[in-house]
């Protein structure tokens, strides 16, 4: 039940998200994209360090994913 | 006015005019970009490991990319086995029964006999299908002494609404074997403490098979001219051997025993052949003036019943031209799992599941940390990081009594990591 | 609904590939992109029409609501500017020292003691040198949220306007679209193709007399022209035939100055500093940018 009620509120959201963006009330106009064209700011620029990262936190905790992949390759965890 | 012989102004005004542009001057003419990365990591006291990167990116005639990572891991040290500390000095021996530590009295075993070297590949190509769309593929092999791995994955992404919108979605799928020394050892069988090998104890299979399946789903979008979003939904089953074979659990004496909580022997741990884990995690950058600030938050919650948040931050401040200086903060809380036992009590029913593994234990984790990028010539920067992460836990969990309230279950952790890249565009 | 008559922009089909042309910056405009559908470069050419109108209204030294106009009406005064314009002028600046001083976005008062119409003119010498004093960058305060100049100073955008204009417009079209494209304003131009689709826009070099064939052809991928110079102003000193540029320093016109200067960059704005540059040498030019390593034009 709990399980259920987390996804709907998942979806709910994702759905506000993308109606928002699709109504153009978030979002840019392309003569808008100066700032955002900036190495910074684009998500995974800094790709490497974040995975060495990501690395290191598996074999240490318990929680793995989010950012990408949660999975195999590793025997630390 | 003339010069005698006039000196090049190119790279000066490259970098002014990048400067007025945005990157977008050579960021199309790009063929790609290569980072090789050391890092140290080291524990105090305990863990040392070092971790060499190979990646490059490199962009091939017409829409297709490829990606190739090669690892280099190498760890020593001491870990904990998940023993139980006691009032008289231990003896722990390897798995193979080959040489043997002692342990201090009232300290938690460490066996320090740790030391693996890992090696690891991954390969990926990208294709741009028509102006929105991406397909991918790629593959992993890894090999260490005692763990092979074997993967391969494939996303698509699209873009949507001007490309303020972004939908990718992932999944990989990877084959593991565990094959430690002397064989996986039977669950919950009595740990050897001499140094003779005992054979019967031991399975005789030396590969133990684990599959995992993974997808990701993620949603990007731009909120404004200097604000972008991003949620993943991440979800990974993984079954087969999920033990780790050098983990032990301590059986303590019970109540009605001479020595409450002193414990009596070893025995190997158990855990669960299937684990699903699933995350939530959402993730803002915004630009502030020509510095930028990232916040990430994730949720995790898997069936071996632990649960974890973790929140990330990071602030780039732009130094000069082209360097660039970031602090990073991290909390991370997880709680334990289902079957996590500090030990086992003598003459109490054996549980299904049971482990010691301080990985799978209630915990607090903290990171702080510094990282300088500057440009060293042209196309080629120099990223220099150190970071401190602490782990905190409960020195008593709640089931601790007898001897063991007297001693810290949990002495935690404290590390630096120490991280130096170059990277170049290609 | 704007009517096909009272539309700024004109989109029409090429064998593979649209043309938008419109007016603007004293300059023809015309942009090719390989798009699929004319729908598309409707919306392309409005934006691209909405952008270049913009970077105009915003720099122009004619137009008394620009930017540029209130930094020249202020008097000696503290004038406050966004970062847009911080960066176009940091950018001038940085042009300043790049080129020894040549390239001064201040100079172009200098105008004031000058004729160029072809006939014999005794300069003012008192006239340029007091208008000498009121030149030079080094003489102007900018910050990252202001720009303070001298009374009787004044700054002029045109060298590095229209380049900025055509690079703006071309990295947004891009941005937006990723088709492949070239903008070119009068001659300034900029192409800027994914590295997917590769396939070269092929430029003529005008002779100076535009009537006759192109002096050169360029096939351009990737990067961007400009040209500096092609004018007939000039006058005569002392029997001695002066051309119009303007060399900040000495307040003179550059001597030996070549009839136009075509350069090839990977931007409009420093292909378009270079030929400007070149063109201050004088004498100097070709070996100037032969020790840029650029790819180059000179007509003399």
């Amino acid at each position: 039940m709990k399980q259920l009620w987390r996804g709907l509120v998942a979806i709910a959201f994702l759905a506000m998200l993308t109606i928002l963006g699709g109504c153009g009330v978030v979002g840019v106009k392309a003569w808008q994209r100066d700032i955002l064209a900036r190495p910074e700011m684009q998500f995974d620029n800094h790709l490497n360090n974040r995975s060495i990262d990501d690395h290191v936190y598996f074999s240490k905790e318990a929680a793995s994913g989010g950012r990408g992949f949660g999975g195999g390759g590793c025997g630390c965890n | 006015m003339q010069l005698a012989k006039p000196r090049s102004i190119r790279t000066g005004l490259a970098a002014v005019t990048a400067a007025l542009l945005g990157p977008g001057v050579s960021g199309a003419t790009g063929e790609g970009q290569s980072e090789t990365s050391v890092l140290i990591y080291s524990e105090s006291q305990r863990v040392t490991a070092v971790e060499a990167v190979y990646d490059l990116n490199r962009h091939l005639k017409g829409p297709y990319s490829i990606g190739l990572t090669l690892t280099y891991d190498g760890l020593t040290g001491a870990t904990p086995t998940g023993g139980a500390p006691s009032k008289i000095p231990q003896t722990i021996t390897r798995p193979s029964g080959g040489t043997s530590t002692l342990v201090p009295a009232g300290q938690v075993p460490l066996d320090n006999t740790f030391k693996d070297n890992r090696f690891a590949i991954d390969a990926g190509i990208t294709r741009q299908v028509g102006r929105l769309a991406t397909l991918s593929f790629g593959g992993h092999a890894s090999a260490e002494r005692d763990y092979s791995s074997l993967g391969v994955n494939g996303g698509i992404t699209r873009d949507f609404f001007r490309k303020n919108t972004t939908l990718g979605i992932a999944g990989s799928w990877f084959h593991d074997v565990t094959s430690p020394k002397g064989g996986a050892p039977i669950p919950f069988a009595s740990v050897p403490t001499d140094t003779v090998s005992t054979g019967e104890r031991r399975e005789h299979h030396p590969g133990k098979p684990k599959n995992i399946n993974d997808l990701v789903v993620s949603l990007s979008q731009v909120i404004d001219r200097k604000t972008i979003f991003r949620v993943n939904y991440s979800y990974d089953r993984a079954t087969g051997y999920l033990n780790d074979p050098y983990k032990v659990l301590s059986v303590v004496q019970g109540l009605t025993e001479p020595d409450p909580g002193e414990p009596l022997f070893n025995v190997y741990e158990n855990r669960p052949d299937n684990r699903t884990k699933r995350a939530v995690f959402g993730e803002v950058r915004r630009s502030l003036g020509r510095n930028s600030v990232d916040l990430s938050y994730r949720y995790f919650w898997d069936t071996w019943g632990i649960r974890s948040h973790t929140i990330d931050l990071y602030y780039n401040f732009h130094v000069g031209d082209s360097s660039s200086l970031e602090p990073h903060l991290r909390f991370y809380r997880q709680s334990r799992a289902d079957f996590y036992h500090p030990f086992l009590v003598d003459s109490v029913p054996v549980p299904q599941f049971a482990s010691a593994d301080a990985r799978l234990t209630k915990l607090n984790a903290f990171t702080i940390g510094l990282r300088y990028v500057f440009s060293i010539e042209a196309g080629s920067r120099l990223s220099l990081s150190a970071e401190y992460y602490s782990q905190r836990g409960d020195r008593s969990p709640p089931e601790t009594f007898g001897t063991q309230s007297g001693y810290n279950l949990f002495p935690g952790l404290d590390a630096f990591l120490l991280r130096a890249s170059i990277i170049h565009d290609l | 609904m704007i009517s096909e008559e009272s539309r700024p922009f004109t989109v029409r089909h090429a064998d593979s590939h649209w043309v938008i042309t419109y007016t603007a910056m004293a300059s023809p405009c015309q942009i090719l992109i390989r798009c699929e559908k004319a729908s598309e470069a409707e919306e392309l050419a409005l934006l691209a029409f909405s952008e270049t109108s913009r970077i105009e209204q915003k720099f122009s030294r004619y137009r008394n609501d620009s930017v540029v106009s209130q930094i020249n009406q202020g008097g000696g005064r503290v004038v406050p500017i966004d970062d847009e314009t911080y960066q176009l002028l940091r950018f001038a600046g940085e042009c300043f020292v790049l080129s020894d001083r040549l390239f001064d976005i201040t100079s172009g008062i200098l105008r004031k003691a000058w004729t160029f119409d072809g006939r014999e003119v005794t300069p003012d010498l008192q006239l340029i040198e007091s208008l000498r004093r009121l030149v030079g960058w080094q003489k102007v305060k900018l910050s990252a949220e202001s720009i303070t100049l001298r009374p009787g100073m004044e700054i002029d955008l045109g060298g590095v306007a229209k380049e900025y204009a055509v690079d703006k417009t071309a990295q947004m079209l891009f941005e937006s679209s990723h088709f492949p494209l070239m903008v070119n304003f009068g001659g300034d131009l900029r192409a800027i193709s994914p590295l997917s689709i590769r396939r070269p826009w092929d430029i003529g070099i005008e002779s100076p007399d535009r009537a006759s064939r192109p002096v050169g052809l360029i096939e351009l991928v990737h990067g961007a022209v400009a040209t500096s110079g092609v004018s007939y102003r000039h006058c005569f000193v002392k029997g001695k035939r002066l051309g119009h540029i303007l060399n900040p320093l000495t307040g003179w016109p550059v001597e030996n100055a070549p009839q136009s200067v075509t350069v090839l960059a990977d931007s409009c704005s420093e292909a378009g500093l270079l030929s400007t540059t070149a063109m201050l040498q004088g004498e100097g030019a070709e070996s100037f940018l032969t020790a840029q390593g650029v790819t180059y034009h000179c007509i003399r």
